[in-house]
């Protein structure tokens, strides 16, 4: 069937053929009739699960709990099954899952096609370091199982290969003990940007997760100026704990439903005043159930719909911690310049070595979302350069707007995942407007 | 603890049933002919919801696998409720059909049901109390110049369902026939459809609900009734012209 397919962000829009399969005979037979490339529930803010002349295969319905060895917490799953559903399921057998993107609608698929990182990276890693094997389905190959052990180079490419690899029909994942069914939240009034990646450093092993919220609205002293969240596991009723936790459901086309956002330069610095001070006045500490703190975006869908059709754009990126202070100055001296507003400024810790085109290192996490638009793209392609000379990475699945050249640049593991992808898929039957853009 | 037989469960509306007898604590017996799907529907549903749930490979547009199957039936007989939810569709179901797309299509959507009816239906006595679900369609509702062969299945089980409602009125087997509109699986998806389609789980659901009722046949969305009602008082004369 043609669809318009679009990019979480709205930047993206293409009419791409979409198919979704019941059944395994379908999905193979889709498989091995021409070029095609995964979609998981295509949440993606970059369009990697279309292209053109190529079938999007939609693999939600494969979303099944194969396998689960209680006694040593390792669970096989179908990769269409939602990190919502997975976490229902793992929660009241004791055991938990650590790397969990915001929200939990995202397939367990799409995780590993973007080795995405959760709350607390620095501590526990990326979603692949919890991948024990994968079984993967390519035309050329069949179903070949990919682990540490068999198949070692696929295992890698694969995780965080954007797709390009194959089909992952299972998965098997390592699961940790359960320390406690709420989360304590104690949230930290911080000055600015310094003053929160400080704390952050020196803190950090006293918590399980940490991030934070800033406005960069704001110039002078108070540039960043912010609040923490620092969290960690606690004991708390179950009953009481599962009680009443919803998830919903927001898709690319449902985001952008409102024609017009609400979101300007005014409103923009508005709603981020608004919000920090909301935050400030509000508690201190909060115990939250796991269910509901696991995925913080769960319920503010709002926020990414008042955006509206035009979307919004997001940049993340890692700068190394030595590069921070010189990065942080540079960043505060073309924001003030540009004048323009910004919805959020969120940090992370992160920690580990690079690999391929996985968005992981040692350093700064820092996201930053502002309405779409000439202006914001304009202030990301300095954004771009600034980061390449600070050694940093931004984060290919959040910005369709990168290009090989800054990838190359970024990226110094792009060669080598390029040269071993094309070296495995060499028949090309997996293609997307992301390998396009990235010339992969 | 309740149980049930579903045929045609390894995905769809299936798949949906086996899910929702599962919450309501129901040992399956599910039978599909893909060995991959139901086992994986089946391990999905003893981890999740703790249920006995067996699986059966069955092709059942093929008669002799479904008079192997019900021989093995008849041994046990402990099953009491039945959901058949067999359907098949092709594209460009018009004339001129082949041979083999023609058969399979009448098997699959009639004569097997209609069979494995006729079969089951016997190996019980008329005191044992039964309940068999059997999955019809809108198209059934008047014929039209689309899905010819599906929707002529369709009515021939859904008349052949009618015919077992009357001869076992009286006694304990129940039959009820649910005249499904538009659900969301592979049958529908992508097609453009005059009105919205239901989630398989949604249909499940109400399915299960109405099996505690009298009633003998249903149309869900409800609305298909007055649908059903319109085209039928539409004259011929202005019918023939509508393209749907």
């Amino acid at each position: 069937m043609l669809a318009q397919l679009k990019s979480f962000d709205g930047n993206e829009n293409y009419l791409a053929n979409i198919e979704r399969p019941g059944k395994y005979s379908e999905l193979f037979s889709l498989i091995n009739s021409g070029k095609f490339i995964p979609r998981g529930a295509g949440l993606s803010y970059c369009l990697a699960s279309a292209g053109s002349k190529v079938t999007s295969i939609h693999t939600v319905l494969f979303n099944r709990i194969l396998d689960f060895n209680r006694i040593d917490g390792i669970i096989t799953v179908e990769s269409g099954l939602n990190l919502g559903d997975f976490l229902s399921f793992i929660i009241p057998e004791g055991w938990f899952f650590p790397v969990l993107p915001g929200y939990p609608k995202i397939t367990i698929g799409g995780c590993i096609g973007f080795n995405v990182h959760g709350k607390s990276q620095y501590n526990i890693g990326l979603f692949g370091d919890y991948v024990k094997s994968l079984k993967l389905f390519h035309p050329a190959y069949g179903e070949i199982v990919c682990s540490e052990e068999e198949n070692k180079e696929i295992f890698y490419l694969t995780i965080g290969g954007f797709g390009l690899t194959g089909l992952i029909t299972e998965v098997e994942l390592k699961l940790i003990p359960l320390h406690g069914r709420c989360i304590k939240q104690s949230k930290i009034n911080v000055q600015n940007l310094s003053e929160a990646v400080d704390f952050m450093v020196k803190r950090h092993e006293n918590y399980y997760s940490m991030y934070s919220w800033h406005n960069i609205n704001l110039y002078g002293k108070n540039f960043g100026k912010g609040i923490i969240y620092a969290e960690t596991f606690y004991e708390c009723d179950p009953a009481k704990s599962a009680k009443k936790v919803k998830y919903n459901s927001i898709t690319s086309d449902t985001r952008g439903k409102f024609k017009i956002g609400l979101f300007n330069n005014l409103t923009s610095g508005i709603e981020s005043r608004v919000f920090l001070t909301k935050e400030r006045l509000g508690n201190k500490s909060l115990i939250i159930p796991l269910e509901k703190a696991s995925f913080p975006i769960n319920g503010k869908e709002i926020y990414f719909k008042l955006f509206g059709r035009k979307g919004l754009m997001e940049y993340q990126m890692i700068i190394p911690f030595n590069n921070w202070p010189k990065f942080e100055k540079d960043f505060y001296t073309i924001i003030k310049a540009s004048r323009l507003k910004f919805t959020l400024c969120s940090l992370k810790l992160f920690k580990g070595e690079h690999k391929y085109l996985n968005f992981t290192g040692s350093g700064i996490c820092m996201a930053i979302d502002r309405i779409a638009g000439k202006k914001t793209e304009l202030f990301y392609a300095q954004l771009d350069k600034l980061v390449v000379d600070n050694e940093g990475i931004a984060n290919i699945s959040k910005d369709g707007r990168l290009r090989s050249g800054q990838i190359k640049d970024m990226y110094p593991g792009y060669h080598d995942f390029k040269n071993k992808l094309v070296k495995f898929e060499g028949v090309n039957s997996l293609h997307s407007y992301l390998r396009e853009r990235l010339e992969l | 603890m309740n149980n049930a037989v579903i045929i045609g469960a390894s995905s769809g509306l299936g798949r949906a049933l086996a899910e929702q007898l599962s919450t309501h604590n129901f040992n399956l017996l599910l039978i599909a002919r893909s060995e991959r799907d139901l086992l994986a529907v089946s391990r999905d549903l003893k981890l999740r919801y703790k249920n006995e749930v067996n699986i059966k490979l069955l092709d059942f547009s093929d008669l002799s696998q479904v008079d192997g199957f019900i021989k093995n039936l008849e041994t046990g007989l402990v099953y009491k409720n039945f959901f058949i939810c067999v359907g098949k569709i092709i594209e460009n179901d018009t004339t001129g059909i082949e041979k083999s797309a023609f058969k399979s299509m009448v098997d699959t959507n009639f004569t097997a049901i209609a069979y494995f009816l006729n079969k089951i239906t016997n190996c019980y006595t008329e005191n044992q109390k039964i309940h068999i679900s059997l999955i019809s369609s809108i198209a059934v509702i008047r014929p039209r110049g689309n899905n010819i062969i599906y929707s002529t299945a369709k009515a021939a089980l859904d008349f052949y369902g009618r015919a077992l409602q009357h001869k076992f009125h009286d006694t304990g087997i129940s039959i009820q026939i649910v005249r499904l509109g538009y659900v969301d699986t592979s049958m529908a998806y992508g097609k453009k459809l005059l009105f919205p389609v239901v989630t398989p789980n949604g249909a499940a659901k109400k399915i299960y609900k109405l099996t505690k009722t009298n009633r003998r046949i249903i149309y869900f969305p409800g609305y298909w009734r007055y649908i059903r009602l319109i085209l039928n008082l539409i004259p011929w004369r202005i019918y023939k012209k509508l393209v749907f």
